[in-house]
């Protein structure tokens, strides 16, 4: 049988669902059936901070049973800094008292200690995507959901972005360079054949720039980029290649539309980052079909090694048995046409199929 | 997955599954002419991941290559697999293990008293799992109590690891460490909260018990260091591997379908593999050590006939480890052993790609030479980690050999054998006399998992052959200058064709004897080169055949690779010229 390890999911329309998860259990703040715009709030939650303890059986020569008899305080009240936590009254009046040195919650007494949680970061989530509530798991997700040009790329950093999509550069080989940056892109998602500029990416961030979508970029450039806020997605390669022509056709197709960008570790357990183009329609398309089992003939391809690397081509033959490579190597395999004609041996671990 | 363990019989078939990040393998061993023999492997890519999420699925392909290559059916119409064998028609098999190693690293604080010793028995220890350290507790920890209580909460462990103080000594400050421990495990409420292992002073188990049982799942092991001398693992070891089953491997998508089916414990593949060296150990009488680079993990075993040791790295690999590989080693460490011209840029756009898309295989020799490369020096790094682990005696050579065992994708799927022979003796720089085999098929941790309670199928695949036979290695100690004489050999093969060699310094020599074959080899060292009998003694031996033959490593330990960029590339491509790679 002809396995595949990679495939890479392109439609040009296909019904998205996506899960928006808060990072951290919180609040959400829409209801099932309802429509969200990309930049409106969907939940918030609290970003945990790291607690406060005070030990007063040492620092005060108290015992455990003074610690928690004198508590001026219940545990889950919220306290605020210079507050009395605890309060021992003497009969002549002068007691001993200690306060709250933050705002926050007491949380309880736990080992004859006082902790206590300062109030956190407020998180914000955005729906990042136009579409409709179709699943809440209450207090940690929403689901939303939209018909939509979608594509999957290979790479992402920075966080989840949002703008009007612009075609910068002529052809999926080009190059995109910090003198080519104007004003006028605040606020966009730039989409070029390749990045190399190391003064790129703070330059769009300072631009205002959303992100930016490459064909590939030179894994020096994203260490670069990792010192700004802009979102980046790679579509094909690390390195230099240009962009798979359909994911570059279907991107000029989408030019003046609004993009969403999904970022994701691509290391975690596969998940990809994900280009999605919404379109006004609601439930006229299909979800996305399944994926196939094994590789066909007629499969369209795109090429992982070199020396074909991003190299498209179609199925035309499979093997029972592996076949010898150039190097030697006997692997399973099939014959690939590439679009300029050449058919040539690859085995199914090179293929991506593009679907 | 049965309670208790099946009572196999002697003409019984084991199927089994060995599930990585990248590949899926599985091989069926049954009985052919009287005796257990490796009689098919499938493979397929693994289905853990996006977009399949099903592990089984991947098992399921692996099963459906064996079936067409046996002709044998195995599975349902429905997937399911059939056991036990049918009797009419001899379908399906009697028993399934399986082996898994796609699950992610189990997350440890490992707290204790000093670093180089209950510390160093734990991470000993822990170095028998995919395991990730993310912190450590000691005494010469000089953080405060709230800062390692941030840790706790940052890191949001799944186990932390307590070990310390010889039983009988004091307990103060293990006392001490428990306070922290306890406001850490217990607080906040919301967050899940990490299992502990206790492995140190035996007088403190109350103390945990108490401060620590109502709190968070609190397991108790043997103490790693009862008295300074003396460390014992075995009870850590097991309850981490039982802990990284339960945390780890018990959620991976799919698994419920093949603990169904399995008729054994679930293993992982480095302590099948560990318990089948063991018992090679015993076999050869001597000492055998087995490497395994997988995609998401590097192990290590050392295996002596009246113990084992084992060296899991779970920040090595030719898969995902290598997105952050270039933080640990050195770019330039590792584009010495290219034998063409590359900058550390394209390198780390190598590296970066080959994390993304870690099933692909090179298709020109530049990438071969690289992906080789890189290999080398992951090898070297992780070894010379792992002899840090096991205490050897660091600058020494590499303990005397009876046995060199290879395992992983990038030994199995080089286009010449010789590659991966090459790979090794460049990496580990092994030293004396010692055949090398390759676990070309998957079988030794699958032949481990099984061993307990079907001995019969190990014993019998392995002197079946189960293990293709790469050939030996014959890497003399000493100085000379690059072309003088070191070593004078004479092969005879059985049935004739005896071949003279004189082998000079700097130099790598093959003598092809093909798989199946025998010779005598008459090995003559100069005055100061030593094979393992003392300097300049010599020794003739029998050896078997192999798929690369008899190679003669006299370039000398450590191997000296020029500074000069193109002298360097030029003495690399002579080595594999010389050795037909």
């Amino acid at each position: 049988m002809n396995y595949y390890f990679e495939r890479t999911q392109i439609t040009p329309l296909a019904r998205i669902r996506r899960v928006r998860q808060l990072p951290y259990p919180g609040e959400l703040a829409v209801r099932s059936g309802q429509h969200v715009t990309p930049i409106q709030v969907i939940g918030r939650a609290e970003e945990p901070v790291d607690l406060q303890v005070l030990n007063l059986v040492d620092r005060l020569g108290i015992s455990p049973g003074e610690l928690t008899k004198h508590l001026a305080v219940e545990s889950g009240e919220v306290v605020e800094r210079g507050q009395v936590l605890w309060r021992k009254r003497s009969f002549w009046g002068r007691g001993r008292q200690v306060r709250s040195p933050i705002d926050g919650t007491f949380l309880g007494v736990s080992d004859n200690q006082l902790v206590l949680q300062p109030f956190a970061n407020l998180i914000e989530l955005r729906a990042m995507m136009p579409g409709q509530v179709v699943g809440i798991t209450p207090g940690r997700s929403v689901t939303l959901e939209c018909d939509a040009t979608f594509i999957q790329a290979l790479y992402s950093l920075g966080p989840d972005g949002f703008g009007r999509l612009k075609v910068v550069t002529p052809t999926a080989d080009a190059s995109l360079g910090a003198s080519q940056l104007t004003a006028d892109m605040r606020g966009l998602v730039l989409v070029a054949g390749h990045l190399e500029d190391p003064d790129l990416p703070a330059q769009a961030e300072e631009l205002g720039v959303r992100g930016i979508i490459a064909g590939s970029v030179p894994n020096r450039l994203l260490q670069v980029s990792k010192a700004t806020a802009l979102t980046i997605m790679v579509t094909d390669g690390l390195g230099y290649q240009p962009m798979a022509a359909p994911i570059f056709k279907l991107l000029q197709q989408a030019q003046e539309r609004d993009v969403s960008l999904f970022v994701q570790d691509p290391l975690d357990r596969g998940s990809r980052p994900e280009i999605i183009i919404a379109l006004p329609t609601v439930g006229v398309a299909e979800p996305p079909a399944a994926p196939p089992s094994v590789l066909a003939v007629g499969q369209r391809v795109r090429l992982l090694r070199e020396p074909y690397r991003s190299q498209m081509g179609e199925v035309v033959v499979l093997y029972d048995r592996p076949q010898v490579t150039a190097i030697e190597g006997q692997w399973p395999g099939v014959d690939v046409k590439l679009s300029g004609g050449e058919v040539v041996y690859v085995p199914c671990a090179n293929l991506d199929l593009m679907c | 997955m049965t309670a208790t363990e099946p009572v196999t019989q002697s003409n019984d078939s084991f199927l089994i599954a060995e599930c990585g990040h990248t590949n899926t393998t599985v091989v069926l061993f049954d009985v052919v002419d009287g005796g257990y023999r490796l009689v098919a492997r499938g493979s397929a890519p693994s289905t853990v991941d996006a977009p399949w999420h099903d592990m089984a699925v991947g098992v399921q392909h692996a099963i459906i290559e064996i079936a067409a290559a046996t002709g044998r059916p195995l599975l349902e119409s429905g997937g399911a697999l059939i056991m036990p064998t049918r009797e009419e028609d001899g379908a399906g098999v009697d028993y399934f293990a399986l082996l898994v190693s796609c699950a992610d690293p189990l997350k440890v604080i490992v707290a204790g008293l000093l670093d180089d010793v209950s510390l160093a028995s734990a991470r000993r220890a822990l170095a028998t799992i995919f395991a990730q350290e993310v912190d450590s507790f000691s005494l010469a920890d000089t953080r405060s109590m709230q800062e390692q209580l941030s840790a706790i909460w940052r890191h949001q462990p799944h186990l932390i690891f307590v070990v310390g103080g010889t039983d009988g000594g004091a307990g103060d400050r293990l006392r001490q460490m428990l306070k922290t421990l306890r406001l850490g495990i217990g607080l906040p409420e919301d967050k899940p909260r990490p299992d502990l292992l206790y492995a140190g002073n035996s007088a403190l188990r109350e103390a945990f018990n108490e401060a620590l049982g109502e709190l968070t799942n609190l397991h108790v092991a043997e103490n790693v260091r009862p008295d300074l001398e003396t460390e014992r693992l075995l009870d850590a070891a097991r309850q981490l591997g039982e802990l990284y089953e339960r945390h780890q491997i018990a959620g991976l998508p799919g698994i419920a379908e093949l603990y169904h089916w399995s008729s054994f414990p679930v293993q992982t593949p480095p302590r099948a593999l560990a318990m089948v060296m063991q018992y090679l150990a015993a076999l050869y009488q001597g000492h055998l050590l087995a490497v395994d680079l997988g995609s998401d993990g590097v192990t290590f075993v050392s295996a002596r006939p009246e113990s084992v040791r084992l060296a899991v790295h779970s920040d090595l690999g030719l898969g995902r480890p290598l997105q952050h590989l270039l933080d640990t080693l050195d770019a330039e460490a590792i584009l010495e052993w290219m034998p063409y011209p590359m900058n550390a840029d394209a390198l780390a756009d190598f590296m970066a790609m080959k994390a993304l898309r870690p099933g692909s295989l090179p298709f020109t020799e530049e990438d071969l030479h690289l992906e080789q490369a890189i290999a080398r020096q992951i090898l070297r790094h992780g070894f010379k980690q792992s002899a840090l682990r096991w205490e050897w005696p660091q600058r020494a050579h590499l303990p005397p050999l009876k046995l060199l065992v290879l395992r992983g994708a990038v030994f199995t799927q080089a286009p010449k054998p010789v590659q991966s022979l090459l790979m090794i003796l460049d990496a580990l720089q092994p030293v004396g006399i010692f055949p090398v085999v390759l676990d070309k098929y998957g079988a030794l941790p699958a032949l481990g998992a099984i061993a307990a309670q079907a001995p019969l199928v190990t014993v019998q695949s392995l002197e079946a052959g189960a293990l293709a036979e790469l050939g030996w290695v014959v890497a003399p100690v000493g100085r000379a200058r690059l072309g003088q004489p070191v070593m004078q050999v004479l092969m005879q093969p059985r049935g004739g064709g005896s071949i003279q060699m004189e082998v000079e310094y700097g130099s790598i020599e093959v003598l092809p004897l093909a798989p199946g074959q025998e010779a005598q080899v008459k090995l003559q060292p100069a005055r100061r080169f030593d094979i393992g009998y003392g300097p300049g003694k010599g020794r003739t031996l029998t050896i078997q055949g192999g798929a690369v033959g008899l190679v003669i490593d006299a370039r000398g330990r450590p191997v000296q690779l020029p500074s000069e960029d193109e002298p360097r590339r030029e003495l690399l491509r002579r080595w594999l010229w010389d050795l037909g790679g």
